[in-house]
């Protein structure tokens, strides 16, 4: 009798998702490293099932990431990513014809961002402001735009409403995650001859598959090396890449979480989620 | 009616002494594949694919699209039915009919998920292009429903919204 | 040419049919009616769209697109090698048959409604396009009048179904040579007949960007594996390039809106035009009819050398737009345009496909008028000495 699969969990807002894990999982099947996917409804579960033992990798994004890590006293350990995942940056736009044409002129005015618990069009953003002296509530206002809570602003996550509100003028400046604003001006969602980028993050990293501690290094080995096995030049592999958003699979690193942590602590996200 | 209960109860002459009570139908249901089932009904075979597929293409229909598809033909075959009987000429007939899940990620056992995997409703759109009255067409429709073994299943349990458009 | 005053109201095409026009349609569909008595019906039919239009005030008048099925299928009628096949046809020939349903699903309509224009031997004209529509409109009145046309990329997308096409035409592109011939001859017997304005209609155009490349109407009957939309949109500038090669003597004008055949805004396209900017700014016509009364439109385009025909009103609303509202959405307008430069339009056609007019007789006439009193408001504001406008040799992009 062979090894047990590996549980990996993944968080899925849509049944289509399942789709390419159900690859994926085809994928690992041919490569000798059984494995099997469990899907949950949000993040924090996930991170529950992970600490309690349910699976043994939880395809996390950076958020669940900083909470398996607190949850854990540090005990988790960042084993694959996407070439996608790592440096990405958020930009604050405005209107051009607005007047608002630095930081300084957002004061009394609204900021648009995704869902509570979007890293990249909530969290971040709100950060970097804070960090150049900009308070939400004593400085400026925040109109949040709380889609699909829960999933950390996987898909999304009000980041296109965020938009819209501001080219409506309903408010002043929104914050796109990078990919999000290069793809939306390709489709006519976001015109650029009447948006501006205003400000950007610095690079941080996004989704990572982690794992506790006590995964046995062995076993992490026989994962990731049927993982990097998978290749874009591949016409086998492509179309799963392609429905993943990657070219390639990398060694997972923990250098771009900390502005994340430091978010999540100074906005006090996890007290206010009650864990 | 109750003459035709007492004619085919319980005659010699009848090879199965069938009476209303067994008039139910029954299929025989084989696995063929890892993802296939095959229904033997009577003389016919046919073979159903996933449960409720979320693919672009499978080779084989879903167990819910061959619900709809019941439906439909059931719906298409009442109401001509109902039109030979008016003696009404109907040029074109047909049938669009989509159904809800109350929530597919607890069809894929999602953890957390609320609701269940059923169908929630099933809406749907009666096309029909006949040289005859509105009226007299709308009344067809509803002896159509009223007669449907289909419909009437499903309504008890499903909300079902079905809509009769006529074509010029 | 005729003459057109500033701001002149227009509009792109289609009208609602009378009760007794669509009867004569389906009976015409189904040989149940003689040419002459179809011909009686649908003349009644022009004549009263045209006194709808000529009541309201408008300037440059269309006949209601009345003869036709819908904007584009009635072609088949008049060329040689085409066939009408209903979709409910073409689901039993096509391979990509849930594509198709998409696409019936995107319309509300049902299969057996729509004829699709299908090419089935070599094209040829049979019979003039749209010419005896312009000379009939001619005879009962002196306004500018505006022809509107399928365009050659649309024709040939829809023209074009692969399991039945290839047994004439290699590729879609050798069949586009005949479209491209056929539009030609249409464009100069119209130029040459007196005609005003010349629109092609091209709203796959928007199709290509804002579904990248995945189709969502049968007017794409081409379903191929998903197609590169700049590769497309080249060969659609090329094509009609091709076809407005050396017309002059009229003006020209591409219609390219969102897709205006439901009431269900979810199911319509959303997006700025802005990816097609590119393209647009290389089509050798005068004007572009777009719409921009719908709030899926985005913001205002700012295309230097051409006129504007400026959506105004939402064809598919109950609602009638307020007089103060168009002006000021030609005001806005006028911040990127001259106003010798700006038509004012409905978003698209009131009954694109016979069968699914966009709103009622009354409302769509109501909508007209609303637009002739904006056009009436901003004369006043921005008249000068110079009244009579615009002949052909004048006009900007002339190609």
């Amino acid at each position: 009798m062979g090894k047990p699969p590996i549980l990996v969990g993944a968080v899925i807002y849509d049944p289509k998702v399942a789709l390419i894990w159900e690859t994926i999982k085809n994928f690992f099947e041919a490569h000798e490293c059984p494995m099997d996917y469990v899907f949950y409804s949000n993040y924090r579960l996930q991170v529950d099932a992970l600490l309690a033992g349910h699976i043994h990798i939880a395809w996390n994004s950076p958020l669940a990431w900083v909470d398996a890590q607190r949850r854990s006293s540090g005990h988790c350990r960042a084993i694959a990513m996407r070439d996608t995942d790592r440096d990405r940056v958020t930009h604050i736009l405005a209107r051009k014809e607005s007047g608002v044409r630095q930081l300084a002129d957002l004061r009394g005015k609204t900021v648009a961002t995704g869902a509570i618990d979007s890293p990249q069009a909530t969290l971040l953003p709100l950060h970097l402001l804070r960090k150049q002296g900009l308070t939400q509530g004593r400085d400026f206002t925040v109109r949040r735009f709380d889609v699909l809570v829960g999933k950390h602003g996987d898909h999304i996550g009000g980041e296109r409403e965020a938009l819209e509100s501001l080219r409506k003028a309903e408010s002043d400046a929104c914050a796109v995650l990078d990919l999000n604003w290069a793809t939306w001006q390709a489709d006519g969602t976001a015109d650029p001859n009447r948006l501006a980028v205003l400000v950007t993050t610095a690079p941080y990293d996004h989704c990572n598959f982690t794992v506790l501690d006590r995964f046995p290094p062995e076993e992490e080995r026989r994962w990731t090396r049927a993982l990097f096995e998978m290749r874009y030049d591949n016409p086998a592999h492509r179309e799963m890449m392609d429905m993943e958003g990657l070219k390639a699979w990398l060694p997972g690193r923990t250098t771009g979480y900390a502005a994340l942590t430091e978010a999540a602590a100074q906005q006090r996200f996890f007290e206010e989620e009650g864990a | 009616m109750l003459f035709f209960q007492v004619r085919f109860c319980g005659l010699p002459s009848s090879p199965r002494g069938m009476c209303m009570t067994d008039y139910t139908w029954t299929v025989r249901v084989e696995r063929v594949g890892e993802q296939e089932a095959k229904v033997f009904s009577r003389n016919h075979v046919f073979v159903v694919g996933e449960q409720a597929s979320f693919r672009e293409t499978d080779p084989h229909p879903s167990a819910v699209e061959y619900l709809l598809g019941a439906l439909g033909g059931d719906l298409l075959r009442g109401f001509q039915i109902q039109a030979a009987r008016q003696r009404v000429a109907v040029d074109a007939l047909e049938v669009m009919l989509s159904g809800r899940l109350n929530n597919p990620l607890s069809h894929l056992g999602v953890v957390g998920e609320a609701g269940h995997p059923g169908l929630e409703s099933i809406q749907g759109t009666f096309y029909v292009s006949a040289d005859a009255d509105r009226s007299a067409l709308e009344e067809m429709w509803r002896a159509a429903l009223e007669r449907s073994p289909l419909f009437n299943t499903l309504r008890r349990s499903v909300e079902l919204s079905l809509e009769l458009r006529v074509m010029l | 040419m005729k003459p057109l005053p500033l701001f002149p109201v227009s509009t792109v095409g289609s009208w609602p049919r009378p009760q007794e026009l669509l009867r004569a349609l389906r009976r015409k569909q189904q040989g149940q009616v003689t040419a002459e008595e179809f011909s009686r019906i649908a003349d009644a039919a022009v004549l009263e769209a045209l006194r709808c239009q000529e009541s309201a005030g408008i300037d440059l008048v269309t006949d209601g697109e009345q003869r036709r099925d819908n904007f584009y299928s009635f072609v088949a009628e008049k060329l040689d090698g085409v066939r009408l096949m209903s979709l409910a046809e073409m689901l039993d020939v096509v391979e990509d048959k849930a594509g198709f349903e998409r696409i019936l699903q995107t319309l509300d309509v049902p299969a057996f409604s729509i004829q699709n224009p299908t090419c089935v031997g070599r094209i040829s004209l049979r019979e003039p396009l749209a010419l005896d529509e312009y000379c009939f409109l001619r005879q009962h009145t002196n306004r500018p009048i505006k022809v509107p046309l399928p365009g050659p990329y649309l024709l040939t997308r829809a023209m074009w179904v692969k399991e039945v096409s290839r047994a004439v035409y290699p590729s879609k592109e050798d069949l586009a040579e005949d479209v491209v011939a056929v539009l030609r001859q249409e464009a100069f017997a119209l130029r040459d007949a007196g005609v005003d304005f010349i629109q092609f209609d091209e709203p796959v155009l928007t199709e290509l960007v804002f579904t990248q490349g995945q189709t969502r109407t049968f007017m794409c009957a081409a379903l191929a594996a998903r197609k590169d939309p700049a590769e497309e949109l080249e060969f659609a500038v090329a094509l009609i390039n091709r076809v407005v090669a050396g017309l002059d003597g009229v003006r020209t004008g591409l219609h390219i809106c969102r897709g205006n055949w439901s009431q269900r805004e979810e199911t319509l396209l959303s997006g700025s035009y802005h990816p097609l900017l590119p393209y647009l700014a290389r089509i050798n016509v005068q004007q572009l009819v777009l719409e921009y009364a719908t709030p899926r439109a985005g913001e205002l385009l700012p295309v230097t050398g051409k006129e504007l025909g400026l959506g105004v009103v939402n064809p598919r609303t109950a609602d009638v737009e307020a007089v103060e509202g168009i002006v000021e959405r030609v005001r806005e307008a006028l911040r990127l345009l001259p106003p010798e430069n700006i038509f004012l339009n409905p978003d698209c056609g009131f009954g694109t496909f016979s069968r699914r007019p966009m709103n009622s007789l009354e409302i769509a006439t109501k909508k007209l008028e609303a637009m002739v009193e904006a056009a009436t408001v901003l004369r006043r504001e921005f008249q000068d000495t110079s009244t009579v406008r615009r002949v052909a040799g004048a006009l900007p992009g002339n190609g």
